[in-house]
């Protein structure tokens, strides 16, 4: 267990699905077509009853905007052949090493959050650092910094968990007893798991 | 050794070989003439000292999304490396002025391989693209003597710079051209736009101007928010105006959003949809309006104090009776009370819908209604505005805190920020509105005051010269674009096109001329926000100019010496002593604006104030000292001025529905029987960003539609689809989603039309499909009313 | 043939060398290094012998439409010339390829006459760095500055350069320079 736990609280009810965390991020860094250390599910869902010419809505949607979750039990790092996937003592964030990474793609494989993205072009495989060079110098990550309605949050865990609470048990996301993520979720009102409502499809 | 076995793969080569070739070769550049290599140089690189580190320079995106945001530029040895946002502290009265994605997505389009790089001259036919490189002494030379040329054939009135905006900046080339004109004897002026004219025109018939908004700090105020066809989350309509949303949301207000599309404001912030068949805004208006008056939810009092024209008793003087809102709507002439039931079929919205909104809307108070620009982007766009601000009236909403004057209106100049401009004066005095410009290449000589003409019975002259700076609204956000393309192309009626662009845009390939500008990191200059927002933002110059790019005041500068304008032009001034004289202005406005030399290296100022505007407040409190600037002095929402315009059936006196020509009710739906709208997506401003992979990766090009409509025409998910109606056809992918009303499709406006030999657009740019045809009050563009018929395209 | 490469790849060949042009060309091939530069020469006499029939100003003009819709625009190009487009992770100019570019050339004095106006990732401006490496082939930094040079910069994006080259060029003359540019850069790269 790291000494201190970093990780995100992302406010899904008023996120706005405008993408600018995971622009940020990958002008940070330098990420091509392809790759995203952040990104933005659309969910979307429901139908309508159509009475005449009266058109009845039971229509749902919603964004879930996701970087690595900086798992206590990363199933990246478990399959890692290399080690170059460690999960630092000091603040638990999960890095790859540039300079041991092969690129043999297990972690993209085993990640339930598809959080690694493979770099054709150096072939390794990069993905969110939670930015901690950035934290190192007092500022806050990029997508943080970046969101236009503040919903974006990064720190110790549990201090986030008392700020906002929160919780991983999010509809369509994966059960987070797999890897056990650090992230926390304020939920979209359509987004709380146990809803009955009709099955959602989710698009990256 | 030079061998046999050099041929293959892998065989020994050695330098001998290659410098045989070169002895030979090398002859070529020798006698090139004046074909040198103009590479590399020794002795012109500075190693300076601390040349590694990073510079932090800040600048602004001002791009015209109403918003304008702080963008910062990470400066490594002249490179822009990275770009970050607003970083000063985020408090709550001077909230961060962050970027969204396409600010943040820059420097992918500073550095776009695509840029314009040189000045370039038409080789082939008008609109096929076919360029030749040449200096900008010879465009420059070839500009002046076409504007001396166009002077003495035809006069100034020939001459026409269309709607543009994609350089927001003081020092824009818009900005300086238009002075150059103005000096050089004078231009066919234009009034309007393409985002709000309609609601322009409704809301100074109505209240007298288009200033009618609030600050939108005063959101947190209400209680009950209808944001009707309001898409901040994508469109921005002002930095931090969905912020200022998520603040109201918290503090309490339950939010509305009418739209025919589950938006992501929607998503973000609604605690109820209701989509509504586009164009019908005014049927939901009206049963709303007949819900209060039934159910005696009307604030009469109000109406009696401050409203011209709500019921018979309030009539101007000689009025016919049953001539009032009230009469209309409870159906006392026409026999048809414009109850929730009959709108029902009009609107697409159950009747118990509307009543329980309506209930809900007349008993919570303050409730603010705050409308986009897309509910009068239609035929008939001036009636929601009059609409609204009637229903406000109605509920005693105008002029409180918590409450807006229902249309869409900014602040105004009350408390924008006071700024100087680039002087300009403009020596014609005819105009015509922006979206006439097509009708004036073809019959200008024929257009009178009936189509929007200002200065004078008739132009004189039609369009003959046309510079188009920094804006696509030249044919592709210009409606009906097979139309125009044909027009532009004509060299006999327009003959002379100049343009000023960053890439090569759809308007662009119509150039004659054809000038490299530069971004805003390539220049120095400041930008205001329009809509909202109380701050004024430096943009620094952070890189050199790339390629042969130049600055709109470099480059102005340079054509005005040849028209032997220099002197007059600059007065002496570089461009950033025109910036001083500007911030010397807002100094004297505001004594504590920062000085130049601060503002610049800050990048920003942001005013602050101890309370939140709130619209006509003075003239809601003291009636009798402050009257609204309308001839009457009253809210009318009965015109005097309308009638004498003796065209009730498109122009009434009161706000009313009228069905829209290409509605869900015109019987041209039989052949296309879907609506088509457009929306402002968030991966673009306007036609801006098009271009950048990265934009293109966050939110591709593709058509909604509902799988209602998809099931029945045999289309799924991610098909390629062909829309098209009797003005033109486009391909594009097709999203099939429930997050858009049955009946209606959507295409993003704003993608380049890429039109194959067929003349099939390619891309899905809206304005393929979109008319010509201006709304009959303001002449403004209906670009949402719109027929199409959608096929299953299958090549896939 | 280093400097003829970069002259031809800066600049659309004028009218006023046209003949001289042609006659350079119909003299090939010459003894070729590698089979691609051995089809670039044949390709580009190819080009010479039906060139020959046609006027030199219709022919420059014909080589300079080719080479705008190349290397310069207007709009998208069928080859940028740049290192960045098909190095840097975003596609675009000035990318840390190209700064990488910029401080080696500066390490030997050399630089662009106004800096940051254009990358100094053009394939001409790295031929020519090349050729300047080349002819300082004494000096031990010099010559191992140019190992590098040819295996980070060069040697790293001139294959799918030739391949766009060789199939968005409309004239045989484009075409041609393609395999003779990959196959000059792999004959330099196995010159030690």
């Amino acid at each position: 267990m790291a000494t201190q736990q970093l990780g995100f609280h992302v406010d899904m009810s008023v996120c706005l699905g405008c993408r600018t965390c995971t622009i940020a991020c990958k002008d940070k860094n330098d990420l091509e077509v392809g790759q995203l250390y952040r990104k933005v599910i659309e969910v979307e869902g429901g139908d309508y009853t159509v009475t005449g010419k009266a058109v009845i809505p039971n229509v749902f949607a919603y964004w879930i905007s996701i970087s690595c979750n900086h798992c206590a039990e990363p199933r990246c790092l478990q399959n890692c052949p290399t080690g170059a996937i460690t999960k630092r003592e000091q603040d638990g964030v999960v890095t790859i090493d540039q300079d041991v990474c092969i690129g043999c793609r297990y972690c993209t494989w085993s990640c339930p959050y598809d959080a690694p993205q493979y770099n054709p072009a150096k072939g390794t495989t990069g993905k969110c650092n939670l930015c901690v060079d950035l934290i190192e110098k007092g500022r806050e990550p990029a997508c943080v910094a970046a969101c236009p309605v503040r919903a974006i949050h990064v720190g110790p865990i549990a201090e986030l968990k008392k700020q906002f609470g929160g919780t991983m048990q999010v509809k369509s996301l994966p059960d987070p007893a797999l890897t056990k993520p650090n992230s926390l979720y304020t939920p979209h009102r359509d987004a709380v798991r146990g809803d009955a409502s009709a099955a959602p499809t989710a698009r990256r | 050794m030079t061998t046999d076995r050099d041929h293959t793969p892998g065989g020994q080569v050695t330098r001998r070989t290659l410098l045989k070739w070169g002895a030979v070769l090398s002859g070529a550049a020798a006698v090139s003439g004046g074909l040198e290599l103009s590479g590399l140089r020794s002795g012109t690189a500075r190693a300076a000292a601390g040349d590694k580190d990073v510079t932090i320079v800040p600048s602004a995106c001002a791009h015209n999304c109403g918003g304008r945001c702080v963008l910062k530029a990470h400066v490594k040895n002249g490179t822009i490396t990275a770009i970050t946002t607003d970083d000063e502290p985020d408090t709550a009265d001077a909230p961060q002025l962050r970027a969204c994605m396409r600010g943040r997505s820059y420097r992918t389009r500073v550095y776009h391989p695509d840029r314009l790089k040189y000045p370039m001259k038409r080789v082939g036919k008008r609109g096929e693209g076919k360029f030749e490189r040449i200096s900008w002494d010879e465009a420059l030379t070839t500009i002046a003597e076409q504007l001396k040329r166009v002077k003495t054939k035809y006069g100034h009135e020939a001459m026409y710079i269309p709607y543009g905006t994609g350089n927001a900046g003081k020092l824009s080339e818009g900005n300086c051209m238009r002075r150059l004109l103005g000096l050089f004897g004078g231009y066919l002026g234009a009034y309007n736009n393409y985002s709000n004219a309609a609601n322009t025109y409704g809301t100074n018939y109505t209240v007298g101007t288009e200033n009618t908004g609030s600050s939108r700090e005063d959101l947190a105020n209400s209680r009950f928010i209808i944001l009707w066809g309001f898409n901040p989350a994508e469109t921005v309509f002002s930095t931090n105006t969905s912020y200022y949303l998520r603040r109201a949301k918290e503090a309490g207000a339950k939010i509305v959003v009418i739209d025919p599309r589950y938006s992501d404001t929607v998503v973000a912030f609604a605690d109820q949809w209701i989509p509504l068949r586009p164009t019908t805004d005014n049927a939901l208006i009206n049963a709303i309006a007949h819900v209060l008056i039934t159910e005696k939810l009307v604030n009469q009092a109000f109406l009696d104090k401050l409203a011209l024209g709500y019921d018979e008793e309030h009539l101007p003087e000689g009025t016919p009776k049953g001539s009032s809102f009230k009469s209309y709507i409870l159906g006392e002439t026409d026999g048809t009370p414009k109850s929730p039931e009959w709108a029902e079929p009009i609107t697409g919205i159950p009747a118990a819908t509307i009543r329980k909104l309506a209930r809900e809307y007349g008993a919570v108070k303050p409730a603010a209604i705050v409308m986009g620009y897309g509910p009068q982007r239609h035929a008939y766009g001036e009636q929601p505005s009059r609409g609204l601000i009637t229903l406000q009236a109605m509920t005693g909403n105008i002029g409180v805190a918590g409450g807006s004057t229902g249309a869409m209106g900014w602040i105004g100049y009350g408390r924008s920020p006071k700024m100087g401009a680039l002087p300009a004066i403009n020596p014609v005095k005819f105009s015509i509105p922006v979206f006439l410009f097509t009708d004036a290449i073809v019959r200008g000589t024929e257009m009178t005051a009936a189509d929007g003409v200002k200065g004078g019975d008739r132009l004189p002259v039609n369009i003959k010269l046309i510079l188009n700076l920094a804006g696509n609204a030249l044919l592709n956000q210009h409606a009906d674009i097979n139309k125009t393309a044909k027009t532009l192309a004509d060299e006999s009626k327009v003959e002379f096109i100049v343009v000023s662009e960053q890439f090569l845009t759809p308007s662009a390939r119509f150039a004659d001329i054809l000038l490299p500008a530069t971004t805003w990191f390539e220049r120095n200059d400041i930008a205001t926000p329009w809509a909202w927002g109380d701050y004024v933002l430096f943009q620094n110059k952070a890189i050199e100019p790339l390629h042969e790019a130049k600055s709109a005041y470099d480059w102005v500068t340079l054509l005005a010496d040849k028209l032997g304008l220099k002197d007059k032009f600059t007065e002496g001034k570089t461009d950033e002593d025109w910036l001083r004289f500007m911030v010397e202005d807002a100094r004297k406005a505001w004594p504590d604006f920062p000085t130049y030399e601060g503002f610049k290296q800050r990048g920003v100022y942001k005013y602050k104030y101890p309370a939140p505007y709130v619209a006509f407040k003075q003239q809601v409190e003291e009636p009798e000292k402050f009257k609204f600037p309308t001839p009457s002095g009253k809210i009318e929402i009965y015109s005097p001025a309308l009638v004498k315009l003796n065209n009730p059936k498109e122009i009434p006196a009161i706000p009313k529905y009228i069905e829209a020509w290409e509605g869900p009710a015109d019987p041209l739906t039989a052949k296309y029987p879907l609506q088509c709208i457009g929306w402002h997506y968030k991966r673009r401003c306007h036609s801006i960003y098009d271009n950048v992979p990265w934009m293109e990766e966050a939110a591709r090009q593709e058509m909604w539609m509902n799988p209602i409509d998809a099931t029945a025409r045999g289309i799924s998910d991610g098909d390629q689809v062909k829309v098209f109606n009797d003005r033109g056809t486009m391909v594009l992918p097709v999203k099939v989603t429930p997050r858009i009303m049955p009946g209606v499709t959507a295409v993003p406006q704003g993608a380049w039309w890429t039109p194959d030999s067929q003349g099939i657009d390619r891309r899905g740019s809206l304005n393929v499909l979109t008319s010509q045809r201006p709304t009959p009050l303001a002449k403004a563009n209906p670009q949402h009313t719109n027929l199409v018929q959608v096929e299953r395209q299958n090549a896939r | 043939m280093g400097r003829f490469l970069a002259t031809v790849l800066r600049r659309p060949p004028a009218v006023s060398w046209q003949p001289q042009l042609q006659e350079l060309l119909a003299e090939l091939p010459m003894e070729p290094a590698n089979p691609e530069m051995a089809q670039g020469a044949g390709l580009l006499a190819d080009y010479a012998r039906q060139a020959h029939e046609r006027a030199p100003a219709a022919e420059a003009d014909l080589l300079r439409q080719d080479f705008m819709a190349l290397f310069e625009g207007p709009g998208p190009m069928s080859a940028p010339p740049w290192e960045s487009v098909y190095r840097c992770e975003e596609q675009v100019l000035f990318g840390p390829c190209t700064l990488d570019v910029r401080q080696a050339y500066r390490r030997w004095g050399l630089g662009l006459p106004e800096p940051g106006r254009e990358p100094e990732d053009h394939i001409a401006l790295e031929l020519e760095f090349l050729l300047f490496l080349t002819e300082r082939g004494s000096d031990p930094g010099a010559a191992a500055e140019r190992t590098r040079f040819l295996r980070e910069h060069l040697l790293a994006w001139i294959r799918p350069f030739c391949d766009l080259l060789e199939h968005g060029a409309n004239t045989l003359f484009y075409q041609g320079m393609a395999r003779l540019l990959l196959g000059y850069v792999l004959a330099e790269s196995m010159i030690p």
